[in-house]
């Protein structure tokens, strides 16, 4: 009697926890979570009903939902009502439910690592947050890959669980990165004319170590490439800087009169010029310099010298005067055209210019005093000889002032005659 | 008094026993104590015994495997990188991370060895466990360090486009329920048409039990009539669930067992057949191909004869239905999910 009261008890116990009927309206046939980095997953939920009921329990996944949607094989919306395991859908006679909901009860967080836990009645797929690195499974996955950027898993049915990051560096990414920075980098230094040898023997080191896998020495040596390749382009314009003021320098000192040492300068920056196009700007760089002091340390000529130049100087004016005269007395040498004699004797408006071309150079100035003192004209031959310039020093001298509207060029026979405009003579 | 004690016990266990599953999803798998750690922290090489898969045999598929490798080696390319980026500022780490960073290096080479593609990717998933512990027992002593892993780009859960309306839902629901009702009763009317066919292969006591089912069912569906007529839907699909389980119920009830599990399989696939049905006039009415559908309807009306001369020629008593599919799914926890 006391075993049939314990029999008895046993069964009307354990009738509660006895599967409902219900659960035989259903058959899973898919189900897909959508992880999220805040923690929240959607469910898809795909299930076959039985077509002959009214209305269905389903279990959902997870113990609390929101937005949940449940259709029909035709679409249509369904009502429904929750249940403590999951909804009693009206399902009015569908074959298919297709149900979907968000839930944040699926996934918890121990300090960086998001665990995901689900027991699954159906094999499922899990489709992991943006930047999630699978740390952990618990079952050998039926698949495993990306699609979009995202991880997906697809998992085998039962109890399962999948661990991840957000936020580990990928080092594969990164390296990808520098490497592309770096390159981009230094394409664009190259195509304006740096010379970049070492920092493109890195970069090609670096992609090396990328194609091996090993990414985190890849990055590196993508990043090293880029800074090399950064200090070669600022010491390419130090030099290119110091090259001009170099340049300056000894023009200046040409100007002034200072040419005792300034070939040497003139020799150290040719020298500099070809480190610099052979690209070894830090030698470039330091060479201009060099030539820069030694053009500031130029020397006018000594006065032994000077008194040599002096009487030189005196002899060949004798001599052109003498030859000028000999011109106007009629030999077919070019003649300046003699100004009208109306028009009297032509006075530059030095003042005048000076205060206009506020920037004019030194020896700019100095040639306009000299045509100045010459009655306003003078042959370029003239001006070379009497400021001892070069040919083509001279020739760009007369085309500034040309340039700058001071001058006119006129051709008399082979030579050109240097000539203040009308505009600045003194009436 | 020993046995009341016993029956005591056992009741206090059973009546907590539903409550033992309604366990949330992040319970399922307790979070070890990072003393505790997990379960594979000794390095010693694979013991064919142990899974961390459950009982698997079949071998796994080579891409999976390859994906599951490049995955273990991404891992530990990353985990490795952030532990050498750490520790140039910080010093050396912890013995116990540097064990379970050579332990995943052991398993993954001991992986790389296997020939068993089940025990390799075994080999795996221990290197990535081994790999989560270094990482856990660093932030455990440098909780700090959990700051260095910041979500890049946090987001929201894209709103629902297919969210709908309680109105829209109601609305739906009021015409689903007249067709459900149609529907139920067209198929009444069909099992009498089957109920008839088989007849002579019951028993007299079930051939009357079935005939008062389907009456029952049919004066039940007068009512749901009415309750419609007035509007009162929820009574309606009340009734009308009381009714199918009413059909359902009188099946079973029947004393050839196999014979009324065959009417509910006739009146389900009667049922498919029905919802086929309209998915081929919608179809054809949109001039669609409805070569499938057909073929399906054609496929599910072969089966209601076949069931129905099962019963006829009393073929299948004790075993399934003969269209490849047992009409009593296993009742394990199919449909349902893990709260």
């Amino acid at each position: 009697m006391r075993s049939l009261l314990l029999v008895g008890l046993l069964a009307i116990i354990l009738l509660p926890t006895t599967p409902a009927a219900a659960q035989d309206e259903v058959t899973p046939l898919s189900l897909e979570f959508t992880v999220y980095s805040d923690g929240n997953v959607k469910v898809v939920y795909v299930v076959e009903s039985d077509p002959t009921e009214p209305r269905v329990d389903v279990g959902l996944f997870g113990s609390s939902y929101s937005t949940l949607v449940i259709r029909d094989d035709e679409g249509n919306p369904l009502a429904s009502t929750p249940t403590p395991d999951g909804v009693t859908v009206d399902s009015l006679g569908t074959t298919e439910l297709t149900l979907s909901y968000y839930t944040s009860t699926l996934t918890v967080k121990e300090g960086p690592i998001w665990a995901f836990n689900v027991t699954t009645p159906v094999e499922s797929t899990v489709t992991l947050p943006k930047g999630a690195a699978i740390f952990d499974l618990s079952h050998i996955p039926i698949d495993i890959g990306t699609v979009g950027g995202l991880w997906y898993v697809e998992m085998p049915t039962g109890s399962l669980s999948i661990y991840y990051v957000i936020g580990l560096p990928n080092l594969q990414q990164e390296a990808q990165a520098a490497i592309l920075d770096a390159q981009t980098y230094i394409e664009g230094k190259v195509a304006g004319g740096y010379l970049l040898a070492e920092a493109q023997t890195r970069l090609e080191g670096a992609q090396t170590l990328y194609q091996q896998q090993s990414y985190s020495e890849a990055r590196a040596a993508a990043e090293e490439a880029k800074q090399v390749a950064e200090s070669t382009v600022e010491a390419a314009d130090d030099a290119s800087t110091q090259i001009a003021l170099a340049t300056d320098a000894i023009n200046r000192a040409r100007s002034e009169g200072r040419t005792e040492g300034l070939s040497e300068a003139e020799e150290t920056l040719g020298t500099a010029s070809q480190l610099y196009h052979s690209g070894s700007y830090q030698e470039a760089d330091s060479g201009a310099l060099l030539a820069t002091q030694l053009a500031a340390s130029a020397k006018a000529p000594s006065s032994a010298l000077l008194y040599v130049g002096v009487v030189v100087l005196v002899a060949a004016a004798a001599g052109g005067y003498v030859y000028m005269r000999k011109v106007k007395a009629g030999t077919e040498a070019p003649v300046k055209p003699s100004p009208s004699p109306a028009a009297g004797p032509v006075e530059v408006d030095l003042d005048r210019i000076f205060g206009e071309y506020e920037s004019l150079r030194l020896e700019d100035k100095e040639v306009l005093r000299f045509l100045a003192g010459n009655g306003g004209e003078a042959f370029a031959s003239e001006v070379r000889d009497r400021f001892d310039l070069p040919r083509s020093t001279a020739w760009r001298l007369i085309r500034r002032l040309v340039r700058e509207g001071i001058v006119e060029e006129v051709k008399i026979g082979n030579q050109s005659l240097i000539r203040v405009l009308k505009e600045y003579h003194k009436r | 008094m020993k046995l009341k004690l016993l029956a005591l016990t056992l009741a206090v266990i059973l009546l907590a026993s539903p409550f033992a599953c309604m366990v949330y999803a992040e319970e399922t798998e307790p979070v070890p104590s990072i003393e505790g750690e997990e379960p594979v922290t000794k390095g010693e090489g694979f013991n064919e015994t142990e899974t961390l898969d459950g009982n698997g045999t079949e071998p796994v598929d080579l891409e999976v495997l390859g994906s599951l490798r490049n995955q273990t080696l991404g891992m530990s390319e990353n985990i490795l990188g952030y532990f050498s980026n750490v520790t140039f500022a910080s010093g050396t780490l912890a013995p116990a991370i540097l064990e379970s960073l050579q332990h995943a290096q052991d398993a993954i080479e001991e992986g790389d060895s296997k020939n068993n593609t089940r025990a390799a990717a075994q080999m795996y998933l221990r290197a990535m466990k081994q790999y989560r512990n270094a990482l856990r027992k660093y932030i455990h002593d440098n909780p700090g360090a959990a700051d260095d892993f910041e979500p890049v780009n946090a987001t929201e859960p894209e709103p629902d486009l297919n969210a709908t309306t309680q109105e829209e839902i109601e609305a739906v629901r009021e015409q689903l329920i007249l067709r459900f009702q149609e529907q139920f009763r067209e198929r009444l009317t069909l099992m009498y048409g089957n109920l008839d066919n088989i007849t002579g292969s019951l028993t007299d006591a079930d051939a009357v039990k079935a005939q008062n089912t389907i009456q029952k069912a049919e004066a039940k569906l007068i009512r749901i009539q009415e309750r419609i007529n007035n509007r009162e839907f929820d009574e309606a699909l009340d009734d009308l669930e009381n009714a199918t389980e009413g059909v359902d119920e009188g099946f079973n009830g029947m004393e050839d067992a196999f014979a009324g599990q065959m009417l509910r399989t006739m009146n389900k696939l009667e049922a498919k057949v029905q919802r086929m049905v309209e998915k081929q006039e919608r179809k054809a009415a949109r001039g669609e191909d409805t070569g499938e559908l057909d073929g399906l309807i054609e496929e599910l009306r072969g089966s209601i004869h076949s069931s129905r001369n099962d019963v006829k020629n009393g073929n299948g008593h004790g075993q399934d239905n003969d269209h490849g599919k047992p009409e009593k799914p296993d009742k394990g926890n199919k449909g349902k999910g893990n709260n």
